[in-house]
């Protein structure tokens, strides 16, 4: 893995998803050569690393802060791969002896309705952020404004719209762990 | 398991060399959350991310990157869908929402015979009959909903409209102008006409037909654009021309010709069904002289020579008898004529799958029901609202 930029970084933390893809196509050719070699299934390395992916995104916040962005990433993408060894034990070929390529392994689904559910989670947290709040996050997703422009068209200091991004990121992230779809900022 | 056997059997599994016991030791390790962490930190200790690597493949990856990006958007605002309930003339009104679901009660109550039927909430109905004509004065009538009748007399002309198709009657001497009108279907309409002549015209949806209400001496000459079948009425004194985005033109005596020239299609197909026409590309200033069961393809750049093949001419005209139908047609194919008969723009999320489709679907059917046709061959697809679709892979 390449040496991240910190601007790359700095720039997702703002919510930026061009940023985010361009750090993605940066990681996935070696995070994936390391998940296959754990479950050896294409469709099981695309359901985890999609999952990996969410919590990254949504602890886009954090990543500048981050000391060694590489191995946090590494790390969570592991954790991510032990969540599916865990729960799909019975479906990894590495466990029922079969090669990595007895047949194409037909999708079962399982990566979107976890997704669909997720966003379900966090489309209601949505609704509950205080107005204020939910007005920030809404103009920083929806219509793709930076923090400065959010502070200038409301009025307000870019430091409050900042926190309030991360506030309601925070609320976001309690609320997936709360339904038990993510676990808190894991071993860094 | 203490940490030194881990090892050497993550460091087997890492390199695809794990015994039938190291797979169901490692097996029952991992359906343990207890050990989580001692995993993740042995895994991490014997793989380095920065040797080795698959390479990025867009079309697997842009998908999933989208949806992760896309998790914490709030939910689309609820839109309303109007859906006509033509079986009973009193039309229902539901309005839809993403997670609401309203019924109006009271307009319900209108439509005392409506039986329940499963509907799906998105669906998009198909097309029906209608156009719109322009008259020579640039004034307009929708035909959809106009009764039977004179609906117009111009220059000794009259148009009536009967059962939905469009006639122009010429019952004595006409005063020689020559006035033009002008036949156009909006994408999810088609329409009949019968012009001064007795030619027969059935237009598809998205198309137009431009002609005089009374034919002069010495020829007959209408326009087309979008897609046409003509049973031309037989007159050796009065030469029948059809010209096509002003490029090509088609000679015709007496005889039945389809025309397919969407501007969003690769090529101008004409079609000879019965009789003998000649095709010019007047660009390029070459024809070719077509017999029954030859089409003519001329590129919509008009660069290219024409080029004649034999095809089934039964599916080149089915449209208007109330059928899709397609020959080893790709998906692009299928997607552009469905979108001009359910007025739907079709998004691609990621490339176009290549897949290849034969045969023939009603067009009476709702689009849901269509696409549910096409998903047993494995086209996946969204209807993001009254006008759109996505397919997926």
């Amino acid at each position: 893995m390449n040496e991240l930029e910190k601007d790359l970084l700095r720039r997702i933390s703002e919510g930026d998803a061009q940023a985010f893809t361009s750090l993605l196509k940066e990681i996935i050719p070696s995070l994936q050569a390391v998940i296959f070699r754990l479950v050896r299934q294409e469709d099981a390395v695309r359901e985890i690393l999609q999952e990996a992916f969410i919590r990254i995104w949504m602890h886009r916040d954090k990543l500048p802060d981050l000391e060694k962005p590489e191995a946090w990433l590494k790390r969570v993408t592991l954790n991510e791969t032990f969540t599916w060894l865990n729960k799909n034990a019975y479906r990894a070929r590495i466990f029922s002896g079969l090669s990595a390529d007895a047949g194409v392994s037909e999708s079962t689904g399982i990566d979107n309705l976890s997704l669909y559910e997720t966003q379900k989670i966090l489309q209601q947290a949505i609704d509950q952020l205080p107005p204020q709040r939910r007005r920030i996050y809404l103009m920083s997703r929806s219509e793709g404004l930076r923090a400065e422009e959010i502070a200038r068209q409301l009025n307000l200091s870019s430091g409050y719209v900042k926190n309030a991004l991360t506030a309601a990121l925070d609320f976001l992230r309690q609320r997936l762990k709360d339904a038990g779809k993510m676990m808190l900022f894991l071993f860094i | 398991m203490d940490k030194t056997a881990l090892t050497i059997l993550i460091r087997q599994l890492l390199a695809g060399e794990l015994s039938a016991d190291g797979q169901a030791r490692l097996k029952a390790f991992v359906t343990d959350e207890v050990h989580r962490r001692e995993f993740v930190e042995i895994v991490d200790e014997l793989t380095d991310a920065s040797t080795e690597e698959i390479p990025f493949r867009e079309e697997v990856w842009m998908p999933v990157i989208r949806k992760v990006v896309q998790t914490d958007l709030p939910a689309p605002q609820p839109r309303v869908v109007k859906i006509k309930w033509v079986r009973y003339a009193a039309a229902i009104i539901l309005l839809f929402g993403i997670g609401s679901y309203l019924y109006n009660a009271q307009r319900a109550s209108h439509a005392k015979v409506a039986i329940q039927q499963t509907i799906h909430e998105d669906d998009i109905q198909p097309g029906t009959n209608g156009a719109i004509l322009t008259l020579a004065d640039g004034s307009t009538m929708k035909l959809d909903s106009l009764g039977n009748g004179v609906i117009a007399r111009q220059h000794g002309t009259d148009i009536t409209l009967h059962n939905g198709q469009l006639d122009y009657t010429v019952p004595g001497p006409t005063d020689g102008q020559t006035v033009l009108n002008t036949v156009s279907t909006p994408a999810g309409r088609q329409f009949r006409l019968i012009l001064p002549d007795g030619t027969r015209v059935w237009l598809n949806a998205a198309s137009s037909l431009r002609y005089p209400v009374a034919f002069n001496e010495g020829e007959r000459k209408v326009s087309v654009t979008g897609e046409a079948y003509f049973e031309v009425a037989k007159n050796e004194k009065k030469p029948f021309r059809v010209t096509i985005n002003n490029a090509t033109e088609v000679q015709v005596l007496g005889t039945n010709f389809n025309i397919n020239a969407y501007s969003n299609e690769p090529v101008i197909k004409t079609t000879l069904i019965a009789g003998s026409i000649r095709l010019y590309n007047l660009k390029k200033n070459e024809g070719a002289l077509l017999t029954p069961g030859d089409q003519a393809i001329v590129d919509s750049t008009f660069t290219m020579p024409v080029k004649k093949r034999r095809v089934e001419v039964e599916r080149d005209i089915a449209w208007k008898d109330g059928l899709f139908s397609f020959t080893d047609a790709d998906l692009q194919t299928v997607m552009r004529q469905l979108a001009r008969w359910y007025n739907v723009k079709v998004d691609y999320q990621i490339g176009i799958p290549d897949m290849r489709f034969d045969g023939k679907i009603d067009k009476s059917l709702t689009l849901v029901q269509v696409l549910n046709g096409l998903t047993k061959k494995r086209v996946k697809y969204k209807i993001e609202g009254p006008d759109k679709i996505t397919i997926y892979r």
